[in-house]
């Protein structure tokens, strides 16, 4: 929810205004409410006891006058005629008697004391029967004086009737109930209360008003009213002919009857309601009040503030010119404009030097924009001679890889004409040595000892030719035999070579020393082909060395391991180094040691097509040592 | 001044006025009474008030009618027709639903065309004119006409060989006394009866009654006929016993007294004979109950008025608890056909008319009893 300043204000205003008079209204209106009804019911209960005692005493005088007559009629023989007019006599001469009857003893009216207006009843009344009054036979029975409200057989309007019993007859008086009436009219009068008597089966038969008196109004279903008649005084609101009162109710003893004293409720609490009035009113006033004030007061408050929204407008569209200073009465406006106009003066000092910073930013972006334009331009160039050069690379390379691809293919061409050259001219150079052999065996006598020598110059060129086709096919068939990598444990194929090549070493003094050779992946086969051709060649030239000395060992190291032959044998002469794994290539004289030359060419061969890298170090008379490595796990290999 | 200040200025100013005014809005069906509640024709009207009264206070005792109390607007017509029209004007103005009353023929005929023009309906307990039945009106009653009492007294006297009668009438309230006396007249004239003597008054001007009694000649006669209210009724009876100790006293229903004035009766209410439309010996457990929460309430025994009146009561109430609207009220009663009475169903007929059976009552030597 949004509030502005305004409406805060008139709210602030309308609470400080509305609650103390609201809470201090609700606090008295409960206090004088219940001082008034304490009030009140004080004073109704005090008058309900002085019209109680009124009444009783009203009532003692009549009932006075009437054991009166009763005592004067017994201590006096009279005539009827006389009773007649003795009862006539004081009916006429107290305002409270209504009519007066001496019954006898059957019930029969015999003399009637009549209002002088209605004398002329008089033939009526007498020798009517009124055995069936109760109270006359109550009276008769008892002996002492009875009455009950009952109907005037006269008027037919309710009346209290007192009947005492005389010698065996009885003396029925009406009393005017009207006059009880009065009293409690007189009574309460000045009080404003209303007051009416009540009979015990709790119908009405006094009040200041005679028709409810003649209505027979009946109460008898008020709770105010039993808890009277049981003796309780009781004061509470009350519904009586469709209105609310609130009355106290008593019991006159000696009557029997209930004295109500009430008042209308809206009476009874109209100083509560004054009350009401008055903090209504003073609400309302205040109100207005609040509101008048509120509405100066927000002018007032809301004026430097428009003022102050202006400012920062103009702030906000940065015219700072026209920024001035709020003036107010107020103390927080004023700071809070100069606060404003300092800011504004921060703002316009920073906003200065920010325009100078920005003119050497744009000199220095200036700046900047050529040098990269420069540079732009020098990278294009470097660029295009790049993609030149590239284009140049990847020319050369494309030729290289073709004339590789090109010697690949003549090369295995190449072996394999090799091969299939060996392989078919061995079978007619093993026919021309055995034809030389046949015919130094079986001829020799014809050839002549020229002819022999020639003849097992053949033999002997033969055999030396079919050792070097079987050494050309041995490399051959290596080279083309195609590689199965597997796991190699070296170390089983070194002890299994050096074990073949035991007759070799009979009689000689070689110590051989193997280190530990870390297992590798490769074609078994050919590399037991590798330690067998490495160390046939150890053997071979440590031979003329008294103490020979062949160690055999691995590095391992990165991605590849590296094994080695080391002897202390003939060695070579690294000026030949260009020839050593070269085919057919020897670099001692046959006569010293014997060999067909392609055993390193083989070796070399091997480790090449597995990846690795063969090489070696001599010194003439010294040994030599051969190195090879191999990849740990070639790419695309089995584990 | 912006909205919501007006919307708070007003707001306040609601609640100031009111605080300071009662709000009493009285949200109760109000059922108008009208009756003669002084006077000598009191008793009837003040026995009516307390049927009323006690009908109203058991409705709302079990919750009133759909939640809504009753409350109970008395007027007293002090058995004056012009009276009685005053109070319907005055009744119309406090906007009640409806009119139980009045009790007296002569009122009930003077207040119908202000009830007519104020659209209310009247429900009258006792008031028996023939000129009020057969009319397509606003008048409803639970009495019947007086034409079948009137024939009812004529067969009874002549059942009880009752053939001489001298009859005594009231001019006060003649609507119901010299039409019942006429409708008497011409039922028992036909049954074989004779008239001895007729005698009538006017109880406004205080008669004397023993020389009216005189002139009735009751030693002619096999019974009196007294059509008057209680008070004079009572007087006459004790005149008539005083000429004839046990001559038949025949007496329409509006001269039944009330147990003040039975007492001052004497013995002159002995043979006293009475046509109602009710049994006061009824065993109906309704009536009983009735019975014994009237004299709880108002230290007295119920005479036929209460009993008619707070049968006049139950047909508003039924008709209400029908149709809530009193301005359809005068149709809803016309289409209610039966209503629960203390009796037994009642039943009304379309023009308001009641239908129930009549009891000969007869006080002798201080008993009343029922002579089917």
């Amino acid at each position: 929810m949004k509030f502005d300043l305004k409406r805060l204000f008139f709210l602030n205003n309308l609470a400080t205004a509305l609650l103390p008079i609201v809470g201090i209204g609700i606090v008295s209106i409960l206090v004088v409410k219940s001082h008034v009804t304490a009030d009140y019911d004080r004073s109704s209960a005090i008058l309900a006891r002085s019209i109680s005692g009124q009444i009783t005493t009203y009532l003692r005088e009549p009932i006075g006058t009437f054991n009166l007559l009763g005592n004067h009629l017994r201590g006096h023989d009279y005539s009827p005629a006389e009773r007649g007019a003795l009862l006539n006599l004081l009916v006429n001469s107290y305002e409270y008697f209504d009519a007066m009857y001496l019954l006898d003893r059957r019930g029969t009216v015999r003399q009637a004391g009549l209002k002088k207006e209605r004398t002329s009843m008089q033939a009526d009344i007498l020798g009517m029967d009124f055995s069936g009054v109760e109270i006359c036979r109550e009276a008769l029975k008892s002996g002492t004086l009875k009455w009950a409200p009952s109907l005037s057989i006269v008027t037919g309007e309710p009346t209290m009737s007192f009947c005492a019993s005389l010698d065996g007859d009885t003396v029925l008086t009406e009393l005017r109930l009207s006059d009880l009436g009065k009293i409690i009219n007189e009574s309460s009068s000045t009080r404003t209360f209303e007051a009416f008597i009540v009979d015990k089966s709790g119908r009405i038969i006094a009040h200041p008003d005679q028709a409810l008196i003649n209505a027979r109004e009946n109460i008898a279903n008020l709770h105010i009213f039993r808890e009277a008649l049981a003796g309780r005084l009781e004061t509470e609101n009350f519904f009586l002919h469709g209105s609310e009162l609130r009355g106290t109710a008593l019991l006159i003893p000696e009557l029997g009857w209930v004295l109500v004293v009430a008042q209308d409720i809206h009476e009874a609490m109209s100083p509560v309601r004054t009350l009401i009035y008055i903090l209504s009113v003073g609400l309302v006033a205040t109100i207005l009040l609040a509101l008048g004030l509120g509405h100066i007061g927000s002018r007032m408050l809301r004026r430097p503030f428009t003022e102050l929204k202006e400012v920062a407008q103009r702030v906000i569209n940065e015219d700072y010119a026209a920024v001035k200073r709020v003036e107010s009465g107020c103390e927080e406006i004023r700071i809070l404009s100069d606060t404003i106009c300092s800011m504004v003066a921060a703002i316009c000092a920073r906003q200065d030097t920010l325009n100078e910073q920005t003119e050497e930013l744009m000199a220095t972006e200036e700046s900047l924009r050529e040098l990269n334009a420069l540079l732009e331009e020098k990278v294009a160039e470097r660029t295009a001679r790049l993609e030149m050069v590239s284009e140049a690379v990847s020319a050369l390379s494309l030729d290289l890889m073709q004339r590789t691809s090109s010697l690949e293919e003549a090369n295995r061409q190449l072996e394999s004409f090799a091969y299939t050259v060996s392989h078919d001219l061995r079978a007619p150079l093993r026919h021309a040595g055995s034809f030389a052999s046949i015919l130094l065996e079986e001829h020799a006598a014809g050839l002549g000892e020229e002819g022999s020598e020639l003849a097992r110059r053949i033999v002997a060129s033969c055999g030396q030719m079919e050792q070097l086709i079987g050494a050309l096919l041995e490399f051959s068939r290596v080279a083309l035999r195609p590689i199965n990598r597997t796991l190699v444990h070296p170390e089983k194929l070194v002890a299994e070579v050096l074990a073949e090549l035991q007759g070799d070493l009979q009689g000689r003094s070689c110590e051989i020393i193997v280190a530990e050779l870390p297992d590798c992946m490769a074609d078994v086969i050919l590399l037991r082909q590798v330690w067998a051709n490495l160390l046939g060649n150890a053997i071979k030239y440590t031979r003329k060395t008294a103490a020979a000395r062949i160690e055999v060992g691995a590095v391992r190291g990165g991605d590849s391991i590296t094994y080695f032959v080391k002897d202390n044998g003939a060695g070579f002469d690294m000026a030949e180094y260009d020839r050593l794994f070269g085919v057919f290539q020897r670099l001692h004289s046959p006569m010293d040691f014997t060999g067909s030359g392609v055993g390193l060419a083989i070796v070399a061969n091997i480790i090449k097509r597995h990846g690795g890298r063969i090489w070696a170090l001599s010194k003439v008379g010294e040994g030599a040592e051969f190195r090879f490595s191999l990849p740990v796990a070639p790419a695309g290999t089995p584990a | 001044m912006t909205k919501s200040a007006l919307i708070m200025i007003l707001a306040s100013i609601c609640l100031a006025l009111g605080s300071s005014c009662s709000c009493d809005r009285d949200k109760a069906i109000k059922i108008g009474f009208i009756a003669g509640l002084t006077g000598k024709n009191s008793d009837l009207g003040v026995a009516g008030r307390d049927g009323v009264q006690l009908a109203v206070e058991s409705i709302n005792a079990s919750g009133g009618i759909g939640g809504r109390m009753l409350s109970l607007v008395i007027r007293d017509d002090g058995s004056n027709p012009d009276a009685a029209a005053l109070a319907v004007e005055s009744l119309a103005k406090e906007r009640v639903a409806a009119v139980v009353g009045p009790m007296g023929s002569s009122m009930a005929k003077a207040a119908l065309p202000v009830a007519a023009k104020n659209g209310l309906v009247l429900v009258s307990p006792t008031s028996s004119s023939n000129e009020l039945s057969g009319r397509d009106d606003n008048f409803f009653r639970v009495m019947e006409p007086n034409r079948l009492f009137a024939h009812h007294l004529a067969e009874t006297c002549v059942k009880l060989k009752i053939m001489r009668v001298a009859a005594i009438y009231d001019l006060q309230n003649s609507t119901y006394t010299a039409e019942m006396f006429a409708d008497f007249r011409e039922e028992f004239l036909r049954r074989g009866g004779r008239i001895t003597a007729e005698v009538s008054y006017d109880s406004a001007r205080s008669p004397l009654f023993i020389p009216l009694v005189k002139k009735l000649g009751v030693d002619r006669a096999d019974g009196v006929m007294v059509l008057a209210n209680s008070v004079d009724a009572i007087n006459i009876g004790q005149q008539v016993r005083k000429l004839s100790p046990r001559i038949p006293i025949i007496s329409g229903a509006c001269g039944i007294a009330q147990r003040d004035l039975v007492q001052q009766a004497g013995r002159s209410i002995d043979n006293i004979i009475f046509t109602l439309p009710v049994n006061g010996r009824s065993d109906k457990e309704s009536y009983l109950l009735f019975k014994e929460k009237f004299a709880k309430r108002f230290g007295y025994e119920p005479t036929f008025a209460s009993v008619l009146a707070y049968d006049a009561a139950q047909a508003v109430v039924a008709a209400l608890r029908k149709n809530p609207e009193p301005s359809r009220l005068r149709e809803t009663l016309r289409g209610i056909g039966t209503f629960p009475g203390l009796q037994g169903d009642i039943l009304l007929d379309s023009y308001g008319d009641p239908h129930r059976k009549l009891f000969i009552t007869r006080y002798f030597r201080g008993h009343e009893d029922v002579i089917e």
